[in-house]
C-alpha cells in the first residue's frame, strides 16, 4: 500500500463513526468556551409521526413537562415531545483534527517497528478511529438514549420556559 | 555498501511522534456540564468549585456569569464579580455585589478536560513510541544476517535456515549446508521461500536441496566435514548440567526451547562448561547430535567493529579483499576468540578433545553431528565447553550411526521471483557463476520435485555471498583506537566492550527479531 492511500484509508477510518452536528459554522462555542455561553445548545428534533417526518434545528430554550421550546431562524418553535422521536443536543464545537493527525503520525511512526509493524499498524488505526468516534460523541446529547430531564441541562432555560418573558423579543444570534 | 534511507528524516518524524504521545498535542477537549437546584445549604456545597466560571439562572430567564465567586453558606449568597443577562441575552451588565441565592433557581458548572480517546492515544504512543525509540537507539540489534529461508513445517511455513551467514565479503563466498529437519513437505513437491529480509544485498550463486532416503524410524545428520551419516537409534542424556544447575529438560528435545546463559560481566570471552552424560552407551559409530544457533553476540560485535571503523569500513574490507594477509589473521583472530562449541570426552580426570562445531549466524537452529572416537565407554561424560552468552542449544542427543550415506542433489525446477516466474534466474542459479542478487524484500519461491515417493532427510545447500549496507547510526560511534584494540588485542577488547554490551543484552532478542525488514 502506498503512503497516499495508507493516510486515505486512515482518514476514512478515523472520519467513520463520527458523530456529527447541524449547528451552522462557528455558531457553537468550543469546549473552553462553553464556560461562559450564556446560550442554549442547538438541537435537532426529528419529527416522525404518521404523516409527517421533518426536522427542527436551532438553539434549545428550554423543556418542560409536556413540550420542547426551539428558537429557529424564523421564530420560536414549541413543540409536544410526544412528537419528538429523536433528537440531538451539541453543546460545543470539538476540535478533533489534532487526534486525527495523532492517529496519522502514530501509525506512520510503526514503520520503525519492523516485523511488528503487523501488529502494531492495525492497533493504531483501531484505537485511533474509536478514540475520535468516542471523542466525537462528547459534544452530543442524544434522545432517547439520554432523558428529557438529561436534555435540560443543555437548554438557555435549564430552570424552565419563564412565563413573563417576551416571545417576540426572542431571536436567534 | 550504504543505505539509501534517509535516517536523519525518519529519525525527525520517530521524534515528532514521540513528542506527540508525550505531550498529547491532540488540543481535543471536552465539556461536562453539571446543574444544582439550590434549595438547601448542603446544596451549595455540592457545586463544583474546579469551575472557574459559575452560572445562576435567575427566576425572570435571566443568567448571572461569575467569573471569580465563592460561596457564603451561612449568609446564602454568592459572592463575586459577575456579568448578568437578562432573558432575551440582548444586553449584559457588570455586578460585583452578593447575589442572594433565593434568587436563583439553578447554579450551572460546567469542567473542561481531555475528550474521550485522548488517554488512550496516550497510552498507545508510549508504547508504540518507546519501541521505535529502542530500535533507532540501539541499531546494533537490528534484524541482519544473511538469506533467511522458510520450509513448510506442517502448521505453515519456519525459518529452517540462513545461507552462509560468514561470507560476508565476495572474497568468502562459501557453500553451506543447513539441515532442515523440521521440514514437511506437501503434495511430493517440495518449496523453499528465501527472503532478503536485512539491510543486505545477497549475492546467491545456488540454491539446491540435498534428500537423503531414510525410514520413519531412521534420521540422516551431517558432521562439519559434510559426510552423512544414518542415525538408527537417538537417546537423550541421563543427565546434563551447567553453571546454572540441571538443564536436562531443556536439551532434551527439538522443540525450540533453547539453554542459553548470559555473558560475563567483565569479559566477553568468559567460557563455561555444560555437562552432558549418558548411560549404557551401546558399542559401535556413534555421533553426538546437536541443534543449535549463536546468540546475539556475535552479531552485536560484528556491527561493533564496523562502527568503530565508521567512514573507513569501506577502507579495510577493501584490504581485506585485496588479500591483506594481516588483516586477515587479525580478524581470525577476534572470531578464534569466540569460538565455537569444543567437545570433549571425560576419561578418568581427563578430558580428551573430540572436535569443534560452529554454526555462523543467530536466525535459524542448525543441526550437526560429531563423531565420537569408536573407543567410547558405555557410561559416557561429554563436556562441551564454550564462551558464556554465545551458544543456544535446543537439542543434544547421542545417536547410534549404521552406515555414511551419499544424498541425491536436486536443482530447483521453477524459481518465483516476488510471485513471479523468474525463467532468467532459475538458469542463472543453475550457472552458479552467475546466480541472482537480492536486495532488501526481495522475496524467491524454489520449486524442487522430489525422487520417488518415500522419505527423506533434507538438506538445504546455498552458495554466495552478502554485503552488510553501513547505517547512518553507526558512523557517530567511529573510533579507529578502539577498532585497532579489537584487531590486535581482542582479548582486552571483549573486557573493555563487555559492560556496554550488557546493557543491551537482555534486549537484544526482542529488538533483533522485531527490527526485520518487512516489504511493503
Amino acid at each position: 500500500m502506498s503512503a497516499a492511500k495508507l493516510v486515505l484509508f486512515i482518514s476514512l477510518l478515523a472520519v467513520a463513526g463520527c458523530a456529527s452536528t447541524s449547528a451552522p459554522p462557528g455558531w457553537l462555542p468550543n469546549a473552553e468556551d462553553v464556560q461562559q455561553n450564556v446560550y442554549g445548545g442547538w438541537i435537532t428534533a426529528e419529527i416522525d409521526s404518521s404523516n409527517i417526518t421533518k426536522k427542527v434545528s436551532g438553539e434549545l430554550l428550554a423543556v418542560e413537562q409536556d413540550s420542547v421550546y426551539i428558537l429557529t431562524y424564523s421564530g420560536l418553535r414549541p413543540m409536544y415531545r410526544n412528537d419528538i422521536a429523536r433528537a440531538k443536543v451539541a453543546f460545543f464545537e470539538g476540535d478533533y483534527g489534532g487526534m486525527r493527525a495523532w492517529t496519522l503520525v502514530g501509525t506512520l511512526s510503526t514503520l520503525s517497528h519492523g516485523f511488528y509493524l503487523l501488529i502494531s499498524a492495525p492497533l493504531w488505526i483501531l484505537a485511533g478511529t474509536v478514540a475520535v468516534s468516542a471523542a466525537t460523541h462528547d459534544q452530543l446529547i442524544e434522545y432517547p438514549r439520554h432523558s428529557w430531564n438529561e436534555m435540560k441541562k443543555y437548554s438557555r432555560f435549564p430552570q424552565g420556559f419563564p412565563a413573563a418573558i417576551d416571545r417576540s423579543r426572542l431571536l436567534l444570534r | 555498501m550504504h543505505s539509501s534511507m534517509k535516517p536523519y528524516l525518519l529519525k525527525t518524524f520517530f521524534l515528532l511522534a514521540f513528542c506527540l504521545s508525550i505531550f498529547g498535542c491532540s488540543g481535543a477537549q471536552k465539556a461536562e456540564r453539571s446543574v444544582r437546584a439550590t434549595v438547601t445549604p448542603e446544596d451549595m456545597k455540592t457545586i463544583d468549585k474546579q469551575s472557574p466560571f459559575l452560572k445562576a439562572h435567575l427566576r425572570d430567564g435571566g443568567v448571572a456569569l461569575f467569573s471569580r465567586w465563592s460561596v457564603d453558606t451561612s449568609a446564602r449568597t454568592v459572592i463575586g464579580q459577575a456579568q448578568v443577562y437578562d432573558a432575551y441575552r440582548s444586553s449584559a451588565s457588570t455586578r460585583l455585589s452578593p447575589l442572594p441565592v433565593d434568587s436563583v433557581v439553578l447554579f450551572e458548572t460546567n469542567v473542561v478536560s481531555n475528550a474521550s480517546g485522548v488517554v488512550d492515544l496516550s497510552m498507545m504512543s508510549a508504547v508504540s513510541a518507546l519501541t521505535s525509540v529502542i530500535c533507532l537507539t540501539n541499531p546494533k540489534a537490528c534484524f541482519g544476517s544473511c538469506p533467511t529461508f522458510y520450509v513448510e513445517g506442517g502448521n505453515g511455513e519456519l525459518l529452517q535456515a540462513e545461507g552462509f551467514s560468514a561470507s560476508i565479503l565476495p572474497s568468502l563466498e562459501a557453500t553451506d549446508i543447513d539441515a532442515l529437519c523440521r521440514a514437511v513437505p506437501q503434495d511430493g513437491d517440495f518449496r523453499v521461500t528465501m527472503k532478503n529480509e536485512a539491510y543486505e544485498t545477497h549475492v546467491v550463486r545456488s540454491v539446491n536441496l540435498l534428500v537423503a532416503p531414510r525410514t520413519a524410524d531412521e534420521r540422516v545428520f551431517v558432521t562439519p566435514s559434510g559426510s552423512y551419516w544414518k542415525a538408527t537409534k537417538m537417546f537423550g542424556p541421563d543427565r546434563a548440567s551447567g553453571p546454572e544447575g540441571d538443564c536436562k529438560q531443556i536439551v532434551q528435545s527439538f522443540d525450540g526451547s533453547e539453554r542459553f546463559s548470559v555473558t560475563d560481566s567483565n569479559d566477553l570471552a568468559s567460557r563455561e562448561q555444560l555437562e552432558l552424560h549418558f548411560s549404557d552407551v551401546p558399542k559401535g559409530k556413534t555421533g553426538l547430535v546437536l541443534a543449535m544457533r549463536q546468540t546475539l553476540l556475535s552479531t552485536y560485535l560484528f556491527y561493533q567493529t564496523l562502527s568503530y571503523l565508521g567512514k573507513s569500513a569501506g577502507e579495510y574490507l577493501a584490504r581485506f579483499e585485496r588479500g591483506d594477509f594481516q588483516l586477515g589473521g587479525q580478524i581470525q583472530n577476534l572470531s578464534g576468540i569466540l569460538g565455537g562449541i569444543k567437545i570433549f570426552m571425560k576419561q578418568s580426570d581427563s578430558l580428551r578433545f573430540v572436535e569443534e562445531v560452529s554454526e555462523t549466524g543467530p536466525l535459524a537452529i542448525d543441526t550437526h553431528l560429531l563423531l565420537l572416537p569408536d573407543d567410547h565407554p558405555a557410561d559416557l561424560t561429554l563436556v562441551l565447553e564454550m564462551t558464556r552468552g554465545a551458544w543456544r542449544i535446543d537439542w543434544a542427543a547421542l545417536a547410534g550411526l549404521d552406515s555414511e550415506v551419499f544424498p541425491q542433489r536436486i536443482f530447483p525446477s521453477r524459481v518465483l521471483h516476488n510471485g513471479t516466474v523468474d525463467e532468467n534466474g532459475r538458469v542463472n542459479l543453475l550457472k552458479s557463476s552467475r546466480g541472482v542478487t537480492t536486495l532488501p524484500g526481495d522475496e524467491y519461491e524454489f520449486l524442487y520435485q522430489l525422487p520417488a515417493a518415500g522419505q527423506y532427510e533434507y538438506f538445504l545447500e546455498s552458495r554466495g555471498y552478502y554485503l552488510e549496507w553501513m547505517r547512518e547510526e553507526w558512523y557517530k560511534e567511529e573510533d579507529l583506537t578502539r577498532a585497532a584494540t579489537l584487531f590486535l588485542s581482542p582479548q582486552e577488547a571483549l573486557r573493555t566492550m563487555a559492560p556496554e554490551f550488557k546493557k543491551v543484552e537482555s534486549t537484544m532478542e526482542t529488538m533483533f527479531w522485531s527490527s526485520k525488514y518487512v516489504r511493503r
